[in-house]
């Protein structure tokens, strides 16, 4: 599995751990909506983050919490917003 | 000693001397002692004096949660003038507007500031404020004895907004009674993160400064960093809070869950409090450690929680309790460690009374009610409300023999069949829920017939022995359990229940009209 793929993967059994059992009826599919498809509120979404956060053992302090969530659409928007964020983070880490 | 609203900031060196609100600032948590505060306090409310921020006054606050929110709400309280505050509803709205349509002295603002021209009337907080003034109102109220302290907005259970005048010795009978329930020691700390113009934020600020214990405040998005850097000892949340922590667990493997439910099991049996709570951590720690790991109470209400996420956290070891309460009211009933009882609401709060009307409605009456009025509302709002000393709910109740409350749902949500059966669907659609099979079920009342339908969604539509189960279920009942009423059309959709298709309003209710126009003659 290359790394991009391990990375989504990771991300995708965060997304699957979040969803309301009454949305899990169908595979999750990077062009769902988190929240008209798979029922993720706004204080799921933020657990969500959370999850990533300690997963990736990255430190979201100084990423815009409020602007990274209202990027997050479709499962899609996590892989491509979750790598940003692991990026920015990186960055400001080696500053 | 009880809380005086007007005397909280002098009181803090007596007080509350020991204890800190804490922030997040720009990635870095932030602390100032309650002295600092009152420091502050002391300094803005000169600040605004000078501005011509008079006693009677109003004076808006439209802000995220932030620390200066609680500053100048300390400060016009202070300077006895009257607050207005702003919840997001208004966000979009131009300062100007506000101030006009309500006749405001003064606006004060939160957060990035636009560039561009200076607004007279409109203060920053953290900006630079020398040229704003307090506009000349009209709206200057004559208050001696400070009873009129602030107006506050709410959204009603149909989403139309109302605003509501606030009454002095209202608020601090509720802070007292709250406070004296949940007995908070000086090295408890309280987590505030939901909206401050939500006014019961303010009235738990209130306690903490009074009463003297921390506060952490933040805006929703850090939640999970507050929780996680700042834990708190006592945190009031919504249900989709904890009920994101049984969605976590439901999707676990079907083996791992059933472990740690033989492990509960076992740990329940255990007669020491402190020994079943430590196992407990052991079991389920990635839910403690989400939560700080520090919490000894925990409250939810605002909303109907879910019973499986009661569960849940009891059968953690967790201290989850459901409130009941309303803004016209104030804090109504609580559960609490030593009187808990699931399902219900708790016991009635110190200094409340209420009564049950002959169609079962939650009358509450208080010596001094929290808000004395509506002064903007639907028409005819005020008179169903506010009925003499007491204020009309529109939720139907009961009490149990030992003076538990439970919320047996809306007063406008009852259906009369044409039976003249008078029925309360969220009690039938709880029976039917109890089906494992069934995901989410609406009642509705026939025109065809003095009976019932029930709109279901299964958690497997597409299951022809699901729906086999859950039909079987639901005429079970029939026979069993319910009298005088019959669900005999069940109609089953695998449609889920969202905001998308309008099945749940914006605060997650279920919108029943919605829902029975969109099955219409299925019904019948």
């Amino acid at each position: 599995m290359s790394n991009s793929q391990a990375f989504e993967a990771k991300v995708m059994a965060l997304i699957v751990e979040a969803v309301p059992a009454q949305y899990r009826r169908r595979a999750i599919t990077p062009e769902l909506r988190l929240k008209q498809d798979l029922g993720m509120d706004s204080i799921a979404m933020l657990a969500l983050l959370f999850r990533f956060e300690q997963a990736f053992q990255v430190d979201l302090s100084t990423v815009d919490v409020g602007a990274t969530l209202a990027q997050l659409r479709t499962v899609g928007d996590t892989f491509a917003v979750g790598r940003d964020v692991l990026e920015k983070a990186s960055r400001a880490e080696s500053v | 000693m009880s809380i005086d609203l007007r005397g909280i900031v002098d009181g803090i060196p007596s007080r509350s001397a020991g204890n800190a609100v804490y922030t997040f600032e720009r990635g870095r948590t932030v602390r100032r002692s309650f002295v600092e505060l009152r420091d502050a306090v002391l300094a803005t409310a000169e600040r605004l004096s000078n501005a011509g921020v008079k006693p009677g006054m109003r004076v808006g606050i439209r802000s995220p949660n932030c620390y200066d929110w609680i500053v100048h709400d300390m400060a016009l309280i202070r300077l006895q003038a009257v607050t207005v505050a702003f919840t997001a509803d208004f966000t979009h709205w131009q300062a100007n507007d506000l101030i006009g349509k309500y006749d405001l002295a003064m606006l004060l603002v939160g957060g990035d500031r636009p560039s561009g021209k200076r607004e007279p009337h409109v203060y920053w907080f953290g900006g630079d404020n020398d040229d704003v003034k307090a506009r000349a109102s009209t709206a200057v109220e004559s208050d001696a004895d400070y009873r009129r302290p602030g107006l506050i907005f709410s959204s009603g259970s149909a989403g139309g907004l109302k605003g509501l005048v606030l009454n002095r010795p209202g608020i601090e009978a509720c802070v007292d009674a709250f406070t004296m329930a949940l007995q908070p020691r000086h090295d408890d700390r309280l987590l505030l993160f939901l909206p401050i113009s939500n006014f019961q934020q303010r009235l738990m600020y209130y306690s903490a400064l009074w009463y003297g214990f921390d506060l952490v405040v933040v805006e929703p998005v850090h939640l999970f960093r507050a929780l996680h850097e700042l834990p708190p000892t006592i945190l009031i949340a919504p249900p989709a809070f904890y009920e994101t922590f049984e969605t976590r667990f439901h999707n676990m493997p079907r083996g791992k869950q059933q472990l740690a439910r033989m492990l509960a099991q076992v740990i329940g049996w255990l007669p020491s409090a402190a020994l079943r709570r430590r196992l407990a951590r052991r079991v389920f720690s990635p839910a403690y450690e989400a939560l700080g790991g520090n919490v000894r109470f925990m409250v939810t209400g605002m909303a109907p929680i879910k019973r499986g996420t009661l569960e849940l956290f009891a059968m953690m070891q967790l201290p989850l309790f459901e409130t009941y309460g309303l803004i016209e009211s104030g804090s109504v009933a609580l559960n609490l460690p030593a009187a808990n009882r699931r399902g219900s609401v708790g016991k009635l709060l110190p200094g409340v009374r209420v009564e049950l009307a002959k169609d079962g409605e939650i009358l509450v009456y208080r010596e001094e009610p929290i808000a004395v009025r509506y002064f903007e509302c639907a028409e005819g709002e005020n008179e169903r409300t506010f009925l003499g000393d007491a204020v009309a709910t529109g939720d139907i109740g009961r009490f149990d023999r030992d003076g538990y409350l439970y919320l047996i749902g809306r007063k406008k949500e009852i259906i009369v069949t044409t039976g003249g059966e008078k029925v309360h669907p969220s009690v039938i659609e709880a029976d039917i829920s109890g089906c494992p099979d069934v995901n989410r079920v609406v009642v509705f009342g026939r025109r065809s017939a003095p009976t019932l339908a029930a709109i279901v969604l299964p958690k497997q539509p597409d299951d022809a022995d699901a729906k086999r189960r859950i039909a079987q279920f639901i005429e079970q009942l029939n026979q069993e359990r319910w009298r005088n009423i019959t669900v005999d059309n069940v109609v089953f959709t695998a449609e889920a229940f969202s905001l998308d298709n309008g099945f749940l309003r914006p605060n997650l209710k279920l919108d029943r009209n919605r829902i029975a126009a969109h099955f219409g003659t299925a019904i019948g």
